[in-house]
């Protein structure tokens, strides 16, 4: 305990190695190894079952793991009781205590540890104020609003200074404005304490938003980690190309030495590996383009299917020739919008030789 | 409820048949229960309705004579001691049937229940064979251990109800928070399922103190409760004394109902 209060304010690492916890013949956890850093804010990412909470839960103390290695700093935790790892766990419902007041729901903790009442009052001020509810003290929870109560959630979560704070899709039932708006305070509040921090999400946004690094999860194991724009820009499988971001992937022509597409060389920055089986073509990366445009476009011939005006862009699907659907985003000022084809008129679209990604269907 | 009751289409002339019908099922529903307390301040040997004059000379020779006030703190100590056995344990019972993950823990269940649903008669044979070969017949031990088979399925429903409503996570934060197990149901689960707690344990007492097969057959002499003396003596006379014991029970009766009502509504206050 005293190392850990020791490395609280720097952070503490976290090591995992070959994490295993199988339900039956289901492997909820697949040999699981990572790294992470002392102060790292990181977002386990993945569809629902690919056993991101089961991976939290287990660094929480709550699942017991089959076998494998969990470490806190020098400290081996694997076996440890949830309540000796000084831990500070949000939930997405918050679980807030509904029989105490705000401020006692901060200071349960507090007490918990034994700390004389100035002490306690003292840090249930500067949790409060961390939190921007300060004067909210002598509230109930029943009195408190969505916003609010995670707030409270988030300040009885660090108030005792935890090694570690993990997250479990804390901000899914708020409202989309709301819910970005936390995101931000998350991350402020992260930078100001520099704890080590795990989030779970299935929100690929939210994690791009939030986060020094990702884990996509899925089957039980690490898709790709990596920092979010490397996710983002090179990522490692089919999998991660198609749960981040909104992608279009059209397959190689199969037994090729160069990557083509139906015949013709697909042309990329770097040379692609060589289990490389699709294009990535996402919206904001590809355009409408002529037919005499220079020789550094991959071009895509087909029709223009549908225009969705969504506000801030406009939404274009174009059917290829192949039959398959891409969809490519434009911009809504004027010229753009004046410039915008017919529907049904044949379109070329462009993917810049730069821009264009190939991923393989499995990671290497 | 509210909004019947504001409902502005039916006045209340036109329901009036329908608050008679209440009326007339509250009388039927109470009236046995209520009739006995007149009686019992009659000065006749005689049970009689409506008594001819009032007197206490019942209730007198009830707190002079030992045999009732001993078989009063026989079922007074019965009934407590009834409560401290089967409410922990059923309580203990709902919550790790209530989170238990095993496919057993249904069929546990309703082995638990078994009580509730065989006739008391049988419970009270198999007791009575089991408790002679134990030597527990006529002991305090015994009756109380009997009672708390048949009220521990009661305590088990209700809480079981009241964790129904408390959401687990609550749990899981208190100890990632730093509380142990025990600690966290006692800080966290325990004081919000309290109204539960609650009328569980006034189950438990009332099973006991109004249970009378089971005393017929394993309380008899200076063990015997206060509802078997009363079952007894009805057998050699009917006398006022006897709706003088019932006026009693009647009020402790309502007293415990009344307090466990308030009790419940000091919860919801709190909670609003």
């Amino acid at each position: 305990m005293t190392s850990d209060k020791q490395t609280g304010k720097a952070g503490v690492p976290i090591t995992i190695r070959q994490l295993v916890k199988t339900y039956g013949n289901y492997r909820a956890l697949d040999a699981l190894d990572l790294d992470i850093a002392g102060g790292e804010f990181l977002t386990l990412l993945g569809p629902s079952g690919s056993g991101k909470s089961t991976l939290l839960m287990a660094i929480a103390g709550f699942i017991r793991p089959d076998s494998g290695l969990l470490q806190f700093g020098a400290t081996d935790v694997t076996r440890l009781e949830p309540h000796r790892r000084n831990i500070g766990v949000v939930f997405q419902n918050y679980a807030l205590f509904p029989h105490m007041t705000v401020a006692q729901n901060v200071a349960y903790p507090l007490k918990l540890r034994n700390a004389d009442k100035s002490r306690i009052d003292e840090r249930v001020q500067w949790a409060l104020a961390l939190v921007k509810l300060e004067g909210f003290g002598d509230r109930s929870i029943h009195q408190l609003s969505g916003g609010q109560r995670q707030r409270v959630a988030l300040a009885r979560a660090v108030v005792f200074e935890p090694s570690v704070l993990l997250m479990d899709e804390p901000l899914s039932a708020l409202d989309k404005k709301l819910r970005e708006h936390m995101q931000i305070e998350i991350r402020r509040l992260h930078e100001k304490l520099g704890v080590t921090t795990i989030y779970v999400t299935h929100d690929q946004r939210e994690a791009l938003t939030m986060s020094d690094r990702i884990a996509v999860i899925n089957h039980g194991r690490f898709a790709q980690i990596g920092a979010p724009k490397a996710l983002y820009e090179k990522p490692a499988s089919r999998f991660v190309a198609e749960f981040i971001g909104d992608a279009t992937l059209l397959p190689l022509d199969a037994g090729q030495k160069q990557p083509t597409f139906r015949g013709r060389a697909v042309k990329t920055k770097e040379t692609p590996q060589d289990n490389a089986s699709y294009i990535v073509l996402r919206p904001e990366k590809i355009r409408l383009v002529g037919k005499e445009e220079d020789a550094g476009w991959n071009c895509f011939a087909g029709t223009l299917d549908d225009i969705v005006y969504q506000g801030e862009s406009v939404l274009l699907s174009v059917r290829l020739e192949g039959g398959e659907t891409l969809f490519l985003r434009q911009p809504t000022d004027q010229q753009s919008l004046a410039a915008l084809p017919q529907r049904n008129q044949p379109v070329e679209v462009g993917l810049h030789a730069n821009d264009t990604l190939i991923v393989p269907e499995e990671a290497a | 409820m509210m909004d019947m009751d504001s409902d502005p289409t039916v006045s209340h002339l036109r329901r009036l048949w329908l608050y008679l019908y209440c009326l007339a099922v509250a009388i039927f529903l109470l009236a046995p229960i209520l009739v006995v307390i007149p009686m019992s301040f009659s000065p006749s040997e005689f049970l009689e309705f409506p008594p001819s004059s009032l007197s206490l000379r019942w209730y007198q020779s009830l707190f002079n004579s030992p045999e009732w006030t001993g078989a009063a703190i026989i079922s007074l100590k019965a009934a407590v001691l009834t409560v401290l056995v089967a409410t922990p344990l059923g309580i203990a019972a709902a919550y790790g049937l209530q989170y238990s993950e095993m496919g057993i823990a249904k069929l546990v269940r309703s082995a638990l229940i078994i009580p509730l649903i065989v006739p008391v008669i049988i419970v009270a044979i198999g007791v009575f064979y089991l408790f002679a070969r134990l030597n527990l017949v006529n002991t305090l031990t015994g009756l109380v251990l009997a009672h708390s088979v048949l009220a521990l399925p009661f305590v088990i429903v209700v809480v079981s109800a009241g964790l129904q409503r408390f959401d687990i996570n609550q749990e899981l934060v208190a100890r990632s928070l730093g509380a142990s197990r025990v600690k966290a149901f006692m800080t966290v689960t325990l004081p919000q399922i309290r109204p539960s707690v609650m009328s569980a344990a006034l189950f438990a007492f009332i099973t006991s103190f109004d249970e009378v097969v089971v005393a017929l057959f394993v309380s008899r002499g200076p063990s015997s409760t206060l509802t078997r003396k009363m079952f007894t003596s009805l057998r050699d006379q009917v006398s006022p004394a006897i709706a003088a014991i019932s006026t009693i029970l009647i009020l402790t009766t309502f007293l415990l109902a009344l307090a466990a009502l308030a009790s419940a509504r000091g919860d919801k206050q709190q909670k609003s």
